[in-house]
């Protein structure tokens, strides 16, 4: 089952450039990703237990994954003894008729939730918006993007694209609307003040708590959120109904795998040896208890990952969204988020969002944004294996002939004359001779026909006077050509 | 203060919380043990002159004994305390959860138990449990742990392993490592976003009375 993910309509040339165009966007990413990809090193490099956890969390994620299947039956009988209701749904329509009917029964109007990749897939907002529903997002990022009706620009700093004058001027507008009083300056303190008090009025009156979830435990029916805030814990204990929607990939085996992986998502998303808020929540309000949900309902979603899980990008699904790939990849810290065009970004949205949703759903992203660096594999805790993954997707779009005519056989052309190394030696001397009209201040920076493009954004040093296997055949008496 | 005789896995867990901006303290029980909570919960807090300071005290069944209330100066100081199981008492009578809620969300300072403490992160865990909640922990703007030198663990793996050997998971766990942060405006850390902004435990030395 192909799963359905939200687009943005524009094309990837106008994506790209908008997201080039915004200088703000670019130093705010530029920054938030080279905090975190420092802060993930310098909690490798103290923490004596780092590799062997990361392996270990990475055996457990492959282990769950391997077997899926009964893990959810399991998962499913175990939270229902628990007391929850624990429902697969197929996708986005599925999940937003769910939890509509849900609030239609329990005269339910005003919902909060913590953050959540999965709903942002599924469009869950606009749809409960649709439905009547007054939704709130809870997390500080996730608060000022609903504010701004925007997206998530990065997975762990969702509002990372915007800085404090605009959240200051957003806050103000807010509390004008509101007819409270907005904060006091742009300084990070006022603000964030401002977001907590606005939020605490929502998290009080709220009738539904809706929370992703990091991991599932099939041994004991056990939901896991992570947070640094500790909205989530909010969201599920103070609304009389909490929904928690997560993907099936998040199931783990036993309580002793979840031991393996809890310090994952911290450790390689932000340094941290375990985040601020760990909460484990095996069903709803016990008896006698005035705190937690009446009601404890889990959504365990598909939406185009259950085909994944036999093939050659099974590992794909052990993904904990830590955000590690995004923070050392030199295209998205050049682009940002929005320009992936859809729910994920980074090497891992560049690769999951076409297998999830269908090589033909923004087949730009394995094509045009990754240069095969490798950095992504380097900081993946679970050791996805991004860098050929790209490979062999662009190996199938060229293959299931995805590429346009003119494309292929340019490629074709260029393949054929340089795969003779006589017929390469004469380009390059061809091009030497061309060269000097190409050229400023001892760089080539421009070339006629097919190459032109490339040189719009960069240059390269020229063709040597001398190369090596024409200096090599000069000095060698036989006159043989290096192999 | 006890000093000398420290383990090595209380120092390694008292470290690692006041890295992450925890505040610590130690005590043996007894007299001690309340005078030091008492100045624990004093230094929580922001005090407004004038103005008495609301805790909410739901210790749960290890420490409900501990009379600690006294040693506050009630001209500064009010404390409600949650004791019982089923029905739980608040203030002395019958819980109704929703001014159990409005305790919370209006109180200047949680005061609770704890259910173990892991010195490799320096995170405390704590249980919902009949007669044992959580809110305290998460909604008043600061929050005071009483924690027993032997729940410290090693890691988080053996916390967890701990919770497991004494049966089901209860409804609700959660595992604090320092006060809650966020960075999601231009990458600034900002301590206190949704839950308590000073987090503090006052460890008891020695055996404890679980």
């Amino acid at each position: 089952m192909v799963g359905r993910l939200p687009r943005d309509p524009a094309p990837w040339g106008e994506r790209r450039d908008r997201a080039l165009g915004n200088s703000v966007l670019r130093g705010n990413i530029r920054s938030v990703t080279r905090r975190l990809a420092d802060a993930r090193r310098r909690a490798y490099a103290s923490y004596p237990a780092s590799q062997v956890l990361r392996v270990a969390g990475r055996d457990a994620k492959r282990r769950a994954v391997a077997r899926v299947e009964p893990l959810l039956d399991e998962l499913r009988d175990r939270l229902a003894a628990n007391g929850a209701r624990v429902i697969f749904a197929e996708g986005p329509k599925e999940v937003a008729d769910y939890v509509v009917s849900l609030a239609a029964r329990r005269g339910a109007k005003r919902v909060v939730k913590s953050k959540s990749m999965l709903t942002e897939e599924l469009d869950l907002n606009r749809r409960l918006a649709v439905a009547g529903l007054a939704v709130r997002e809870t997390d500080l990022g996730e608060y000022i993007i609903q504010l701004l009706d925007e997206h998530p620009s990065h997975i762990l700093a969702p509002a990372a694209h915007r800085n404090r004058q605009e959240i200051h001027a957003l806050f103000q507008e807010t509390a004008e609307r509101e007819g409270v009083p907005g904060p006091t300056s742009d300084d990070v303190g006022p603000l964030t003040a401002f977001a907590r008090q606005r939020l605490r009025e929502d998290f009080l009156a709220a009738d539904i708590g809706i929370t992703g979830a990091n991991f599932l435990v099939a041994e004991t029916g056990t939901i896991v959120l992570v947070t640094n805030e500790g909205n989530a814990d909010m969201v599920a204990s103070l609304p009389p109904v909490h929904v928690v929607i997560a993907g099936i990939d998040k199931v783990l085996d036993t309580w002793a795998d979840l031991a393996a992986v809890i310090q994952q998502p911290a450790l390689s998303g932000v340094g941290q040896r375990l985040s601020a808020y760990t909460t484990l929540i095996s069903g709803p309000r016990a008896a006698g208890s005035p705190e937690g949900p009446e009601e404890l309902h889990v959504l365990l979603v598909d939406n185009g990952r259950r085909q994944l899980v036999d093939g050659p990008y099974a590992d794909v699904l052990t993904c904990i969204r830590c955000g590690a790939c995004y923070n050392v990849c030199p295209v998205y810290r050049q682009v940002g988020g929005h320009a992936y065009g859809s729910t994920y970004a980074g090497p891992i949205g560049a690769v999951e969002t076409p297998l999830l949703a269908g090589l033909d759903f923004l087949p730009e992203l394995p094509k045009s944004l990754c240069t095969l660096c490798n950095a992504c594999v380097e900081a993946c805790p679970m050791d996805i294996a991004l860098a050929d993954h790209f490979i062999t997707l662009r190996r199938r779009q060229v293959g299931e002939g995805r590429e346009a005519a003119g494309t292929r056989l340019t490629y074709r052309a260029w393949g054929r004359l340089w795969s003779s190394p006589r017929q390469y030696q004469r380009f390059v001397s061809w091009a030497r001779r061309g060269q000097r009209f190409m050229m400023r201040q001892g760089r080539l920076v421009r070339s006629p026909g097919l190459w032109a493009g490339w040189f719009e954004t960069r240059d390269m040093p020229p063709i040597a006077p001398e190369t090596f296997h024409e200096w090599w055949a000069r000095r060698a008496p036989s006159g043989k050509t290096p192999s | 203060m006890i000093g000398p005789g420290l383990s090595p896995l209380l120092q390694a867990f008292r470290a690692r919380w006041e890295a992450l901006g925890g505040h610590y303290w130690e005590s043996v029980s007894g007299p001690g043990l309340t005078e030091t909570l008492a100045a624990a919960a004093d230094s929580l807090i922001d005090r407004v002159p004038g103005q008495t300071s609301s805790a909410l005290w739901w210790p749960g069944p290890a420490w409900a004994s501990l009379a600690w209330e006294a040693a506050l100066p009630p001209d500064r100081w009010t404390v409600t305390p949650v004791t019982g199981r089923e029905p739980l008492v608040l203030s002395g009578r019958p819980m109704d959860p929703s001014a159990l809620r409005s305790a919370a969300a209006s109180a200047a300072l949680g005061v609770t138990g704890a259910a173990w403490a892991v010195a490799d992160t320096g995170s405390v865990a704590l249980t919902s449990a009949p007669g044992q909640g959580l809110w305290p922990s998460l909604l008043p703007p600061s929050h005071l742990i009483v924690l027993q030198e032997a729940q410290v663990v090693a890691t988080v793996a053996d916390g967890l392993r701990r919770m497991r050997d004494e049966g089901p998971p209860p409804a609700m766990a959660k595992i604090i490592s320092g006060p809650s942060s966020t960075a999601d405006i231009e990458g600034q850390l900002w301590i206190g976003v949704h839950g308590p902004g000073r987090v503090g435990v006052v460890v008891v030395a020695g055996a404890g009375a679980d």
